[in-house]
């Protein structure tokens, strides 16, 4: 496992956005569509984001009838503690007087 | 599925590297529920993805460095030795010969020793090139404007040979240590 390094703009958003819902299984398309990422970042940073023990995903049966299972994602606990924390240096990124009083 | 957007994808899997053969069959998946006017823009960007991928691994980013500096070498020997055939440089012609060997033997070396190979040449041409330098100023002989700035284009290829060279080794050591 790879050592969790701070996170790109991108990588934040996508984090930001499993956080909304920590135990609910997210799919690519829907992913690219809500956070704006295009597949060409998105995969490569859902895989690093795997491979660093943040994701956890599993094959998942389609709701609807007759289409294959699609590869679902949600973090795990490092993965949501990771969020957290990278979500936090963002608001004190952005204000530093906050983020003093946040940490 | 023979639309355009399945042939992009299909390079994207054709491309990628099969350790991550899981993100491709997910893509593919993924492919299926997209509506068609968004498909070929998805599959472009697992196209980007796979790409992605294959460079940027060690041996990727130490291969693709290798490949641009031979490439840029040995364009430099064919277009000096084409400009001298061709009668260019007048008097200069054996000169320039000799720099198109050179570019060649650089070519040659990163090709046969890859990245460590390039360094060793391009330090060894700046050597060379200030030993040179050295002897005009030392009144050796007095070189014509064209050569004086020949030398100094000399420097300025070899150290982003040599710049190249060296960030593509670090870049793939980085990627080594962080895996």
């Amino acid at each position: 496992m790879v050592r969790p390094r701070n996170a790109s703009a991108q990588t934040r958003l996508l984090l930001a956005r499993f956080a909304d819902q920590p135990q609910a299984w997210q799919y690519g398309y829907e992913l690219s569509r809500a956070t704006g990422i295009g597949s060409g970042t998105l995969y490569p940073t859902l895989a690093r984001l795997s491979d660093q023990g943040l994701l956890e995903s599993e094959w998942r049966p389609s709701l609807h009838p007759g289409r294959p299972p699609r590869h679902a994602y949600r973090l795990t606990t490092a993965g949501i503690e990771f969020a957290r924390t990278q979500s936090m240096k963002a608001v004190a990124a952005s204000n530093p007087r906050t983020g003093e009083a946040l940490t | 599925m023979t639309d355009l957007a399945t042939l992009v994808f299909r390079s994207a899997i054709r491309i990628g590297p099969a350790d991550r053969d899981v993100w491709f069959r997910a893509m593919q998946t993924e492919l299926e529920f997209i509506p068609a006017p968004q498909r070929l823009r998805f599959a472009s960007g697992c196209l980007a993805a796979a790409l992605v991928w294959r460079i940027w691994t060690p041996d990727g980013v130490r291969r693709a460095s290798q490949g641009g500096l031979v490439a840029a070498s040995a364009s430099l020997a064919a277009l000096v030795t084409i400009l001298t055939l061709l009668g260019s440089f007048g008097p200069l012609a054996p000169m320039m010969i000799g720099l198109g060997v050179f570019y060649a033997a650089g070519a040659v070396a990163t090709a046969r020793w890859g990245l460590r190979g390039m360094c060793a040449f391009a330090l060894g041409g700046i050597a060379l090139n200030t030993i040179i330098v050295t002897a005009w100023t030392g009144g050796f002989m007095e070189p014509s404007r064209f050569v004086r700035a020949l030398s100094v284009e000399a420097y300025l290829i070899l150290a982003t040979f040599l710049g190249v060279a060296a960030l593509g080794r670090a870049l793939a050591r980085r990627l080594e240590h962080g895996r």
